[in-house]
Order: C-alpha cells, then sequence, then structure tokens
C-alpha cells in the first residue's frame, strides 16, 4: 500500500513514470554525478528511465570520516558536502540488491592571478593554480571597452599569455575599463574501480575569476 | 511536332539566364566602378578586377583591356572569368604593381599600387609544444591590419586563427595552445598582411592590398 501510494504521488508529479528500485537491479543502474557550488547531484538512470530509489534504499555520500545523505529532488539526488574537494565516494546502499560504492575527484576550487593594470598594447600574462590532468580549460575576458575573448585552451599548464594587441578595442575610441578574466575548469573525476553499477560519470565545472583594469 | 517538343523543352530549361552586361566601349573610365583585389606572396602578385557601371557588370569591348605590369614584369592583359570580372596572375617580386586601362592601345588610366609590408615569417627549428613558440616576421604600418591562421590536428582548435599587433614583429604560440599529441605535428602556418588603396581615375574605386607568406613548421611533443 506504502508503495503504491508513493508512486502514485511521484507519478502525479512528473511527466514520465519513473521506476522505483526495487524493480531494477543494481547492475542496470548508471548514475551521473557532477557538482556546482556546495552540492553534489547525481541522477540515477535504468533501462526505464530514470530510478527513485524506495527506502531502506538510499544515496549518499562520503570523504574521509564524514559521510552526506543525499535528498531526492525531482529527479536527482542531492547532498550539500561544503567545501569538501580530493576523493569521495558514493555509496548506493541497498536491502534487496547488491550495494555500490564508486569513487571519484572533486577539483577543488582554484584562483586566478593577474596583474592589477595591464596596457592590450603590451603582453598580459595570466596564471591559475590546481591544475589537473586531463582537465579541459577555457579562458574568457569581458570588459565594455573589449571586444570579448573566448579560447579553449588545449592543456591545463596554468598560466596563458595574450601577445601585445590581440585583446582588441573595441568602439572607436580606445578607453581604459575593468576588465575580467574567467577561468573554467571543466574536469571528468571518476576512479576505476569494480563497481557492478551499468555505468558511472562525475564531472565538474569549476570556476575563478579575476578583474582587472585595461588600458589601451 | 519536333518543333513544338524543343520549344517545350526550352520552356522548361531550369538554366538560369546569363547576368546583364554592358559594353565598356561606350563608358568613360570616370563612370566605371573598379573594385580590386592585389594579392602578393614575394614571388607572384595575383590582380582580380571587378568592372561595373552602376549596378551592371561591365564587359570590355574590342579595344578597351586591362594590364597589369611591374618592374620586373612586362604588360600582362587580364581575362574575363565571369561577366564584369578579370584577372591576371603577374610574375613579379616587385612590391608595386601598375593596373592600366587601355582604350585603343593607349593607357588612358594607370595607377601605382604598392602592395602592404613585405614580411617572411621566421620561427624555430623543431620546436617543443611543451614551451612557447615564438612566430617572427617583420613590423609593418598601422593601417595594415595582420590575420595569423595555423592549422594543425595537434592544436586545440584545428584551424586557428588570430589577431597579431599590426606593428608587431611577431607572435607567441602558447604551451596551452596545445591538446596532449604524441609525435611530430605539422603546423600550417599562413598570414595576411592587408591594407587598401583608392584608385583614382575611376568611378569610387578601390583596391585591397594583400601580402601573405606560408609555412609549414614541424613540432615535436
Amino acid at each position: 500500500m506504502k508503495r503504491a501510494l508513493f508512486f502514485l504521488f511521484l507519478a502525479a508529479c512528473s511527466d514520465h513514470k519513473p521506476t522505483l528500485s526495487p524493480d531494477v537491479s543494481t547492475r542496470d543502474i548508471s548514475i551521473a554525478v557532477n557538482a556546482s557550488d556546495h552540492e553534489v547531484v547525481a541522477t540515477l538512470t535504468g533501462p526505464g528511465g530514470y530510478v527513485v530509489l524506495l527506502p531502506p534504499d538510499h544515496l549518499s555520500f562520503a570523504s574521509g570520516s564524514m559521510e552526506w545523505p543525499a535528498v531526492h529532488v525531482a529527479n536527482t539526488y542531492v547532498a550539500d558536502i561544503g567545501n569538501t574537494s580530493g576523493l569521495v565516494s558514493l555509496r548506493l546502499s541497498r536491502t534487496s540488491d547488491e550495494s555500490v560504492e564508486q569513487a571519484f575527484v572533486i577539483p577543488p576550487p582554484f584562483s586566478v592571478k593577474a596583474p592589477a593594470l595591464m596596457s592590450r598594447g603590451a603582453g598580459m600574462t595570466f596564471t591559475w593554480d590546481g591544475q589537473i590532468s586531463n582537465a579541459k580549460v577555457a579562458f574568457g575576458l569581458r570588459g565594455a571597452c573589449i571586444k570579448g575573448l573566448d579560447r579553449a585552451l588545449g592543456i591545463d599548464t596554468g598560466t596563458y599569455a595574450l601577445n601585445p594587441g590581440e585583446l582588441e578595442s573595441s568602439g572607436m575610441i580606445e578607453t581604459t575599463c575593468d576588465v575580467t578574466l574567467t577561468i573554467t575548469r571543466t574536469y571528468s573525476g571518476a576512479e576505476p574501480s569494480a563497481s557492478t553499477l551499468a555505468g558511472f560519470s562525475a564531472s565538474f565545472v569549476n570556476k575563478a575569476s579575476i578583474t582587472f583594469t585595461s588600458s589601451p | 511536332m519536333r518543333a513544338i517538343f524543343f520549344l517545350l523543352l526550352a520552356a522548361c530549361d531550369g538554366a538560369p539566364a546569363p547576368a546583364p552586361t554592358t559594353p565598356s566601349n561606350g563608358l568613360a573610365p570616370s563612370a566605371l566602378g573598379v573594385s580590386a583585389t592585389v594579392t602578393g606572396n614575394g614571388a607572384s602578385v595575383l590582380v582580380d578586377v571587378s568592372i561595373t557601371s552602376g549596378a551592371i557588370a561591365v564587359k570590355l569591348s574590342p579595344g578597351d583591356a586591362l594590364v597589369a605590369s611591374a618592374a620586373d614584369a612586362p604588360a600582362l592583359g587580364l581575362g574575363e572569368y565571369k561577366p564584369g570580372k578579370y584577372t591576371v596572375l603577374l610574375p613579379t617580386r616587385s612590391q608595386t604593381v601598375t593596373l592600366a586601362f587601355l582604350r585603343d592601345g593607349k593607357a588612358i588610366v594607370s595607377n601605382d599600387i604598392a602592395l602592404p609590408t613585405p614580411f617572411a615569417i621566421a620561427a624555430p627549428a623543431m620546436p617543443s609544444r611543451a614551451s612557447s613558440i615564438a612566430l617572427a616576421w617583420e613590423a609593418g604600418k598601422s593601417s595594415e591590419t595582420l590575420a595569423l591562421a595555423v592549422g594543425a590536428p595537434c592544436l586545440a582548435t584545428t584551424n586557428t586563427m588570430r589577431t597579431p599587433d599590426p606593428v608587431g614583429t611577431g607572435f607567441t604560440l602558447q604551451a596551452a595552445d596545445f591538446i596532449p599529441y604524441s609525435g611530430a605535428c605539422k603546423l600550417n602556418i599562413e598570414l595576411r598582411r592587408t591594407d587598401g588603396r583608392m584608385l583614382p581615375g575611376f568611378s569610387n574605386s578601390a583596391a585591397q592590398v594583400v601580402q601573405f607568406r606560408t609555412l609549414e613548421l614541424v613540432t615535436q611533443p
């Protein structure tokens, strides 16, 4: 009865009928994890679409001695893990089927450095920390007196230099203004494991910005 | 019956009608709109000219001709390749090309067209992509624009475009511009320096002048 009511509630609130966990094997579940700010979000899918965990099945995230339960929100499971970064484990705990644990790496926050004042007519060098191998990095500059510049970097070296004149002025008259550099780091953090999940992916997007004064 | 058949075929034919043209012999040069692109690579210069009268393409009449010449190259006539469009490849190392409009064998309009500042692209031999790669060339003028194109499978963007400082003497590719790539990787580099010139004697006429150079640079990891 409890199960029927639970299912009815979910069906009423969703455009598509989700699958309840007792009706799907762990080996048929795929989990996708992503993070933004303090939240880690996991999406569970099975052959029939989204999977909803019927208690006592539950999902949590753990790092060291800390464990955070994930709460069902829409078709995802969300946990606030604060400023945790580094090795984190996703734990899918089940009573009617096998439980699994899958590790992934959350990249740490990072910072960008640039001189306070730079001339567009001279070269500019920017640096940032927290490099991770295999991360994709995008470099973007925005300001009222410049033409926006976006660049996808091939590797994350923690530094990039613009050649003299490469950052172009906008408008007929060259002026000075505040320019913001944003570095966006995209990283896939799944660690190899013997997990019996059908699939697992963990992807993260971290951003760091700095604003400097740009003169002609 | 056969005539009707051919008539029907002609009526159903989807081939486009040829673009209208007007002959040049009734027009003074001051009534001709001339737009030219003059592109040099250090060994030859391609002269490409479009001639109009208002919005209509002009066909050079017998007795009228466009010719290009240089200090080291005798005059060559431009040939038509489309209605109103004429071109010639002039073998010359000169940085100035003369474009003349001849009528009955006499040059009645002549313009000396100076190409942008010439240059050669220099680069280190077999550079490593793990470090910056500095490309160098002769400085240009502030009125000129530079466009650098680099194509290679080891670049983060396979066909990369950059706009170097027109009065600068080079551009440095960053290590972060390259993706992890094993082995040698050839960069196909092309640099174009562009400027504009007026063509007095014609109506509202101008030329875009271009110097372009290419370089193939083999890089190491």
